[in-house]
């Protein structure tokens, strides 16, 4: 009797593990965690802007609409958080994709307004810190991607779209696009000039 | 070392071998210098992330790991460095590294020196008993 229902239990257990009750809140937990990843590195970039102001202000003597864009930019964009529940509202990620990528242009005319800056002492150490964030936002929003795709395919696809439906109500996340051609920080080149 | 693009001659690629091998046994932190003969058309960056994701560069969960990355093709280089790493070669550390001591043996044609240099100016910064 006892060996039966232990059977019984194990069956069960098996059962419920295999339509997705540990593996979608692992996944969601995953892409939960990218995201915050994600906004850290968008923060990171946000930190660099003040420095970055000043330093152009003091070289070019004056606050332009180029520089007062930037920092108008920066506030929208820090105003918008979105949290790990908001993921599978589209419209909030999209909110936050325009914010940063409204920064990201004003950053792109500023370096385009001020080319002289690429080669000055101080704005390299600025410059050089800018491409790194970039570069490590990047790589955030892939891994994000990576693993919104892992949870939304696991909650589509028998069998954990079972466990998905009847236990969670799970709704896929929204993946994060990147403004296209954002590369935008020159690279490292050989060549000459720099 | 991962001399792909064949830049280095045996006792060069050798002595670089030794110093990434002496850093790591001194601190843990990992040093790789990659040549890549090749991108073919891949970003030298987004190349870098992964192949030290897939190489395994840097202690699991610490991940202090380097990568020097130069691509003579497509005359790009790149310091990538893993997050473990990042406060003691910062950004614009490594952009100084890239500039002042890569870059120019590379326009002159020493590829070989400007790699040494470079091996140089990172473990400067990531070696035993660096500052940050």
């Amino acid at each position: 009797m006892i060996k039966f229902r232990a059977v019984l239990a194990l069956a069960g257990a098996v059962l419920l593990s295999a339509c997705g009750l540990n593996s979608v809140p692992t996944a969601e937990e995953n892409a939960k965690a990218r995201w915050a990843d994600v906004q850290t590195n968008y923060q990171r970039r946000a930190d660099l802007i003040p420095n970055l102001v000043a330093t152009v202000k003091g070289a070019a003597g004056s606050e332009g609409k180029i520089l007062s864009d930037v920092v108008n930019a920066r506030a929208r964009a820090t105003q918008i958080q979105v949290s790990g529940d908001d993921l599978t509202d589209p419209a909030k990620v999209s909110a936050f994709n325009q914010a940063q990528n409204g920064l990201s242009l004003s950053l792109q005319r500023l370096q385009e307004a001020y080319p002289q800056i690429q080669s000055q002492g101080n704005f390299k150490t600025l410059m050089d810190q800018l491409e790194g964030t970039e570069n490590r936002i990047a790589i955030s929003i892939r891994d994000y991607n990576t693993a919104v795709q892992a949870y939304n395919t696991r909650i589509r696809t028998f069998p954990d779209a079972v466990g998905a439906k009847i236990f969670y109500g799970s709704k896929p996340m929204t993946p994060f696009q990147a403004q296209a051609g954002a590369d935008k920080a020159p690279t490292v080149d050989f060549g000459n000039g720099s | 070392m991962l001399d792909r693009a064949n830049l280095l001659a045996p006792e060069q690629e050798q002595r670089l071998a030794e110093r990434s091998a002496a850093l790591e046994k001194a601190t843990g932190h990992q040093l790789v210098v990659v040549t890549v003969p090749d991108l073919h058309g891949q970003d030298i960056a987004t190349f870098g992330v992964d192949l030290g994701r897939r190489l395994g560069v840097g202690r699991k969960n610490i991940n202090d790991g380097v990568l020097l990355i130069v691509a003579p093709k497509e005359r790009k280089a790149r310091i990538e460095v893993g997050y473990g790493l990042e406060k003691a070669l910062r950004d614009e550390e490594a952009g100084r590294i890239m500039r002042d001591a890569i870059l120019p043996a590379f326009r002159a044609g020493d590829m070989p020196k400007g790699i040494a240099a470079g091996v140089d100016g990172i473990i400067r910064e990531i070696g035993p008993g660096a500052g940050a």
